[in-house]
């Protein structure tokens, strides 16, 4: 009785190369005389201007890669006709249409523009680097940011501001905060706070340990290393904190430890090596602590393939792996298992161990000998063991590209085009798959600022939330809130749904935007005006109020503003910077005329049966007005992060 | 279909004419393509038909049917079941034991079961074989015509005639318009800022304003995709708040039965059932294409540890969502189909299965002509690699149903499909 796994172990190398010639195994059936058809998304348009009888007009041309040419909807689907093609042909019938030297004029002007468009291009960018830049980093790399920040990045400019964004600098008090939510999800100031028990690498509770993430990307003064941990999080076989518990939560911790580091080092190869021992992500995710040699299990060996280095396909839609491939993976990664014991790390000696589980690594449950790779391809070749498929991975030509592919769709723009991603990919590989190196690229380069890449990418919510956050200043009371609102909002960090991780644009839908403006509502309906203690209160309220952290709306939104000089539209163009809306000239005259105005009670018989009649006396941004101002800064806030503008990126 | 350049759309992209190699020796789409036999009758299922589709997502393990014979037991030693503990449905199959009410569906002659259902192109990825089946074609050039749900809501006359409700997903996002997207309905309102009623509507007022005022760039999809989801919302609240606020039975006697069974949603399947419930029973609202979703059935380890408890919510959900169709008179224009991205191997080393391709496949509905449909993989098809074979292109059983809900099929399913000709309807 056969089974892959015995085809790949007994049968070896002939079989596998005679079942990859067979042509029935072929990846991509040649069926005959059919147009060939492309996806919408493998063109993008410019616009060339061109001589046109004796004018010059701008049209716009497709191109498909570096060619210029135009779409057409036929049966089946969509086909791209080359200018020069359609030219060659009307030369061929006579050479008498009056499209002839239209097409060519088209065949000329658009090689250039089709070669090296701004939004695709990966060349320096050396235009100005203004708020509006600055935004789309700190929007993109860093959750956000402050206005303080953003004219501290302008002044500095485009490089340094890079520079200093991706250096890392240790944060230990940060790290302390983050540690001490983890047991029980309460800071250390908290009156209710528990000590967490520091010989117990289990005392570890899920959901403090999401906040205490939640926490970090809060209150780094380097998010974009939060960011990327995130980035590898969510992109790259993203793996459930759930699926370890009381015995094994310290798995938790190392996992996300392994994020920060990948972020903090940028060295993608050794994460995937790190991946390859990791318990939570490796073992218990997905699966392999129960690969063994003699009967594997072929989840990590996909995925390891599918979402962690080459991806499933090429950029020619060819299958880059075959079913023998993926059972190959799996006998070479296979030989891990978890063993439990009770371990005494309490240097008390009265106190009792702790039971705690680990992952090993047996040779004995590991399949021995050779395992053919990409068996009748290029890439042939025979590995032993997981670092052997590590190197052979790294080698494959499609792992730069589809990290090129999701670093892409996850920092630059919502369109990329084959020859960006080789371009990407040879910048990933050219830095020895260094993040870090790789990103200094991509934020200075023309795409990441071109016009067309601007706002293209839709904000995961925890980037609406931690980005309104860090961006306001506006203090959130009690970690429960978070937990609620991510729930809410359907991104609970470090449990994401499956192995491909969150969809961004499945996070997008109507309801998560009414998710999203509860929890708006949530922050903005928090008291973060100074109490008075009584003498009634509890020992727990008087705590409370004496620690609170106080926030004025007043100070922050509205210092610096002239009473006198149209302050509703100042502020509106305050929070249009600070929020990165690209607010146009009606919206504008709206959010002014909101905030001049407000409901009043209606009765009489002019109001038509409505409860409320819109009463305009101005808006006055001074202390004698701070309840009122107060609230209509707040109503502004809510209008202005629940715009479509501010869902994206 | 404007498309924009997420993972799951590139892999959409990357995955035209590709599947596992050894797919396209078992099956040549163009072997023997048969034409489409349409039913005599007119469609059954009436002017207001509704379709649910339960994606049971991680692909399933044939265990959900198991097959009694020798040969799948001896390929599945510990995680298979036999007559002595599953529920038996003919001498050669049964439905897991978790499946009551399948079972109890099955013996009204109202539950088809058909086996080795595949999307032609199926390979073992989870996302390009979710993408084949939602997207209904063959040939993943023609994926502009985006997926068949969003074909099938072209043709409908409401804009909610497509609901997603679990989560946005390419089965509905199409060139005419996209299905609407919710989560939980029960929580679908606004909370008040200030908890000042006057303020609120004040900032609604102009909110939808701003909104409606926001430029969007022609080749920016994405902002066009979030405006489009905060206008359809605007539209949404009152219009859904509205037709869903119906009272749903507590309970309902089933023919036959000396008392009545209690009909209770719960968890997160069950909310989803519950406001399928709501949605069709809210006719106001003109919704025909529903799509719920159930994961967990990415089963690679101790698959009996977490397939019994994950079938019995979807059994759960299931059963009351039919008790309420049946109470409330609309089951015999519902027709809800299972389907799940590939079906798994044989058992591995972990008491699990990993990934395979043809999957057991469920319709259940009043007008069902139920029974099971095709037989299960053979006992010299088991000692190979059975889950490879594909006997019922799954594009068959949601074309019967479209033809049944009087659109037209052939928009929904272009291109050739090698047909069975399945009877699944009275």
């Amino acid at each position: 009785m056969l089974n892959r796994t015995s085809v790949v172990l007994a049968l070896g190398l002939s079989l596998a190369f005679t079942a990859i010639s067979d042509p029935a195994f072929a990846a991509k059936k040649k069926s005959s005389p059919k147009p060939s058809f492309i996806h919408a998304s493998d063109v993008f348009s410019v616009g060339v201007r061109v001589k046109v009888g004796k004018k010059f007009k701008t049209m716009n041309v497709s191109c498909l890669d570096s060619v210029p040419g135009m779409t057409q909807n036929v049966k089946g689907g969509l086909v791209f006709n080359s200018y020069s093609k359609l030219a060659s042909r009307l030369q061929k019938a006579g050479g008498r249409s009056p499209k002839l030297p239209l097409y060519k004029a088209l065949a000329q002007a658009g090689k250039s523009a089709c070669t090296k468009p701004d939004f695709l291009s990966l060349e320096k960018y050396k235009g100005p680097f203004g708020a509006a830049e600055a935004r789309t980093l700190y929007d993109r790399f860093g959750f956000g940011a402050t206005p303080e920040q953003i004219n501290d990045a302008v002044a500095k400019g485009l490089d340094r501001t890079v520079a200093e964004l991706t250096t890392y600098v240790a944060e230990p008090w940060l790290e302390q905060y983050e540690a001490e939510l983890r047991c029980d999800a309460r800071p250390a100031d908290d009156f209710d706070n528990e000590t967490c028990d520091p010989y117990n690498p289990n005392d570890i509770y899920d959901i403090g340990t999401e906040f205490g993430f939640v926490a970090h990307m809060w209150y780094t003064s380097k998010p974009y290393f939060d960011r990327m941990a995130f980035f590898l999080h969510n992109e790259r076989m993203a793996a459930r904190g759930q699926t370890v518990g009381g015995s094994d939560g310290w798995a938790l911790i190392a996992h996300i430890n392994m994020l920060r580091s990948a972020a903090i080092t940028g060295d993608y190869r050794q994460f995937i090596k790190d991946y390859t021992r990791d318990y939570l992500g490796h073992l218990r995710a997905l699966s392999g602590a129960t690969n063994r040699g003699f009967k594997p299990n072929e989840d990590f060996g996909r995925e390891i393939m599918e979402l962690g280095t080459t991806g499933p396909h090429d950029l020619n839609d060819k299958p880059v792996y075959t079913d023998l491939d993926v059972a190959s993976a799996a006998l070479a990664e296979s030989g891990w298992k978890i063993d439990c014991d009770e371990e005494l790390l309490n240097p008390d000696p009265d106190h009792d161990g702790y039971w705690i589980c680990r992952g090993g690594y047996f040779e004995g449950l590991h399949a021995q000998g050779p395992k053919l790779m990409y068996a009748g391809t290029s890439q042939a070749a025979i590995v032993y063991n997981s670092d052997d498929l590590v190197s052979l991975l790294f080698n494959h030509p499609r792992t730069a590209e589809h990290l090129a592919e999701d670093i892409w769709s996850e920092f630059i723009g919502a369109y990329a085009n084959p020859t960006a991603i080789k371009d990407l990919a040879k910048v990933i590989r050219s830095n020895n798959y260094n993040l870090n190196a790789t990103m200094r690229q991509v934020m200075t380069s023309r795409a990441m600022f071109a016009a067309r890449n601007r706002k293209s990418l839709i904000k995961h919510p925890v980037e609406k939330l931690i980005g309104f956050l860090r961006t306001s200043g506006i203090p959130v009371y009690g970690y429960w809130n978070f937990y609620n609102m991510f729930e809410d909002m359907g991104q609970h960090l470090l449990s994401p749904p499956t192995v491909f991780g969150w969809n961004e644009k499945k996070l997008a839908h109507e309801s998560h935007i009414l998710d999203w403006r509860n929890a708006l509502v949530s922050i903005l309906n928090s008291n973060t005006n100074p109490e008075t203690i009584s003498n009634s209160d509890s020992d727990r309220e008087k705590f409370r109020k004496q620690h609170k952290r106080t926030f004025s709306y007043f100070d922050r939104f509205l210092a610096g503003l002239n009473p006198a000089q149209d302050p509703a539209g100042n502020l509106v163009n305050r929070i249009n910077d600070w929020f990165n809306l690209d607010l146009n000239d009606a919206q504008k005259g709206l959010l002014a005329h909101f905030m001049n105005c407000k409901y009043v009670s209606c009765s009489g018989s002019s109001c038509n049966g409505l409860p409320d009649k819109e009463s305009c006396d101005g808006f006055y941004p001074d202390a004698s007005n701070f309840d009122s101002n107060e609230r209509r800064v707040k109503s502004l806030l809510a209008l202005v992060a629940e715009l479509p503008q501010y869902g994206v990126k | 279909m404007k498309r924009d350049f997420t993972r799951r759309d590139f892999l959409r992209l990357v995955s035209a004419g590709t599947c596992g190699a050894a797919v396209h020796r078992v099956l040549s789409p163009r072997n023997g393509m048969l034409a489409f036999g349409a039913p005599a009758t007119l469609p059954a299922l009436g002017s207001q038909a509704v379709l649910v589709v339960v994606n049971l997502a991680g692909g399933c393990s044939y265990n959900i049917a198991p097959i009694y014979h020798g040969a799948y037991r001896d390929k599945n030693p510990t995680i298979s079941y036999g007559p002595e503990n599953s529920l038996i449905l003919t001498p050669d199959q049964g439905v897991h034991p978790s499946l009551t009410y399948f079972k109890k569906l099955y013996d009204q002659g109202r539950l088809a079961v058909m086996n080795g259902v595949a999307h032609p192109q199926n390979n073992r990825s989870h996302a390009e074989s979710t993408e084949n089946w939602f997207s209904g074609i063959y040939d993943g050039a023609s994926a502009t015509q985006g997926g068949w749900g969003a074909r099938l809501t072209c043709q409908m006359a409401s804009v909610f005639g497509g609901v997603s409700l679990g989560g946005s997903i390419s089965l509905m996002q199409g060139s005419c318009n996209d299905g609407r997207s919710f989560g939980d309905l029960s929580n679908f309102g606004e909370d008040q800022i200030f908890w000042d009623s006057r303020q609120s509507r004040y900032l609604k007022a102009y909110r939808d304003q701003v909104i409606a005022n926001s430029f969007v760039p022609a080749s920016n999809d994405n902002l066009a995709y979030v405006k489009n989801a905060s206008d359809n919302l605007a539209a949404s609240i009152d219009a859904v708040k509205s037709a869903t606020n119906v009272t749903l039975p507590t309970s309902y006697t089933e023919p036959g039965d000396a008392t009545p069974t209690a009909i209770t949603f719960n968890g997160g399947f069950g909310a989803s059932c519950r406001d399928a419930a709501k949605l069709i029973a809210g006719t106001a609202l003109g919704v025909q294409l529903i799509y719920l979703e159930h994961g967990g059935f990415d089963t690679h380890q101790m698959e009996r540890n977490s397939l019994p408890g994950t079938l019995a919510e979807v059994n759960a959900g299931i059963q009351a969502l039919v008790l309420t169709a049946k109470a409330m008179g609309f089951w015999n224009r519902m027709v809800i189909v299972t389907m799940s991205e590939f079906c798994r191997t044989f058992e591995n080393g972990s008491q699990g299965t990993d990934h395979g391709r043809a999957a057991p496949m469920f319709m259940m509905g009043g007008a069902i002509s139920g029974g099971v449909k095709n037989m299960p993989p053979s006992p010299a098809q088991t000692s190979g690699d059975y889950y490879n074979l594909m006997d019922i292109d799954c594009r068959e059983p949601f074309k019967h149903v479209v033809y049944q809900m009087g659109y037209d099929h052939n928009k929904v399913f272009p291109g050739p499909i090698n047909m069975k000709n399945l009877s699944l309807f009275l």
